[in-house]
This record gives structure tokens, sequence and C-alpha cells, in this order.
């Protein structure tokens, strides 16, 4: 698989990743950052550059890969109503109704299977 | 309608954000905004501080920054779900929706189940996942649901 097809494909997952490594990240250098300082005030600044930005980056990950899941969810629904206006239109031009249901059926199967 | 589209299920106009609305993703970016803003100023005057009380007040403000975000992603998340569903319940009613809607009523005639033992989804006669299947018509009851395939 094209790697950079699939980056550009799933902008928001690859996204989602990168602020989750980020966090991460963050969070072990705020980390390092306060273990090797002996006074409080020096350790606040990291708390607050490591800690809070290390939060706010998992967060955002987070909420990125969720926001992917509910797209795909939205674009398999706008399918479904893809296929059932189809369908409205072979019935009202006589035709039958059951290749089309055949079709979404088929494309449920496959779908599920992978 | 060419396609599903949160204008529908509200009054705005469609964006590219499915299933989010044009100002959904305004007041998720702002609220980024503000929050990651606040922060930054946070650590900025934190570090220029020489005492603990000095910092923690710039470290409240981080933390105002923080949840301003939270409360952002969790609003843009519960907007999406929200449209999500409305959809879905749309395009594919459950069971009480499609008794509701006389798309299966209670002893009707019309509805089959495939012959098999422990079997709860009832279909039309010419659904597809049922072709070649031994069937028997049976009347719609409390414990089967509808396929989603013939229901649709």
């Amino acid at each position: 698989m094209d790697i950079f097809k699939w980056l550009r494909n799933q902008w928001d997952r690859s996204a989602a990743v990168a602020a989750v490594v980020f966090g991460v990240v963050a969070l072990v250098l705020g980390y390092l950052g306060v273990s090797r300082s002996t006074l409080a005030t020096q350790q606040i600044p990291y708390l607050v550059s490591g800690g809070l930005a290390g939060l706010f980056a998992l967060g955002l990950g987070a909420t990125l890969w969720l926001s992917a899941d509910l797209r795909d969810e939205w674009r398999k629904l706008d399918r479904i109503h893809q296929d059932l206006k189809r369908e409205q239109v072979n019935l009202t031009n006589g035709a039958s109704p059951v290749a089309p249901a055949k079709q979404r059926a088929a494309r449920t199967r496959g779908s599920s299977d992978g | 309608m060419d396609e599903l589209n949160p204008a529908a299920l509200g009054r705005r106009d469609q964006t590219k954000w499915h299933p989010w609305r044009a100002d959904d993703v305004t007041r998720a970016v702002l609220g980024q905004l503000v929050g990651g803003a606040l922060m930054v100023a946070s650590w900025f005057e934190a570090s220029g501080q020489v005492t603990v009380r000095g910092e923690l007040t710039w470290v409240n403000l981080g933390l105002v920054g923080l949840i301003v975000c939270g409360v952002s992603n969790a609003v843009w998340l519960l907007q999406g779900r929200r449209n999500v569903g409305t959809a879905r319940v749309l395009l594919l009613p459950g069971p009480a929706t499609a008794t509701a809607a006389g798309l299966f009523t209670e002893g009707s005639d019309v509805r089959v189940t495939v012959k098999a033992p422990g079997v709860t989804m009832f279909h039309r006669p010419d659904c597809p996942l049922i072709q070649g299947k031994p069937t028997v018509a049976r009347g719609a009851r409390n414990n089967r649901v509808p396929c989603q395939v013939c229901q649709a």
C-alpha cells in the first residue's frame, strides 16, 4: 500500500496519531524537566509546558480519531441514502426494486467481511 | 437533496465537514485556539515568575485553557454523534419506528422468517437475503425484528 496515499486519504487519523505521539513526547519531556529541577519555581513551567500541552495533544488526538470514525459512519449512511434514492427512482420508472436490494446486500456482506 | 445533509437535520448549509456544519467547525476551531492561547500565555507568564504563588496563578490560567479545549472537543463529538444518530434513525428505522410507520403490522401474513430454530428476524417475501431458503409465513411479534435490507 502506498503510505502517502493512505496518509492523504486518512488525514484525520494520521493527524490523530501525530497528536498522540506529540502528547506522549511532551509528557515525557515535561517529566524529565521536572525531575531534573530542584526548585518548585523551576518545576512549574515544565508542568505547564509538558503536562498541560501533553494532555491537550492527547485530547486532540482522541477527538480527531473519533471524528474520523463518525465521518466514516456518515459516509456509509450516505451510500445507503443514495441506494434508497436510486431504488425510489427505479420504482417510479417501473423497474424491479430487487436488483438494487441485491446490490446493497452484497455490498453490506462485503463491508462486513472487510 | 443529493446526499445526506446536516442542513436537513437542522437549518444550516451543508459543508464538506460531514456530519458537522460550518458553525460547528468554527466553534471547535475557536475553542482550540482560545484554549491553546491560554495555555501558551500561562506557560510564558509562569516562566517569568520568581515565586511559587505567582506561578500557580498562571498555572490556573493554563488549566482553564485545557478545560476550554476539552469542552470544545466534547461539544464537537456530541454534535457529530447526534447528527449521525439522527440520520441513522431516518434511514434505518428500528422495529418500533417501522411498526409505527405501518411497514410491519401485527399479525400480517406477508412477513416470513427463515425456517430454522432460533430465528428472530422477519423479511418481506422478496427479500434477497432469504431467496432460496426455506421460509414460513409468520406475523410480526415483539421478539422479532424486521430485516434492515428489505425493510428499506
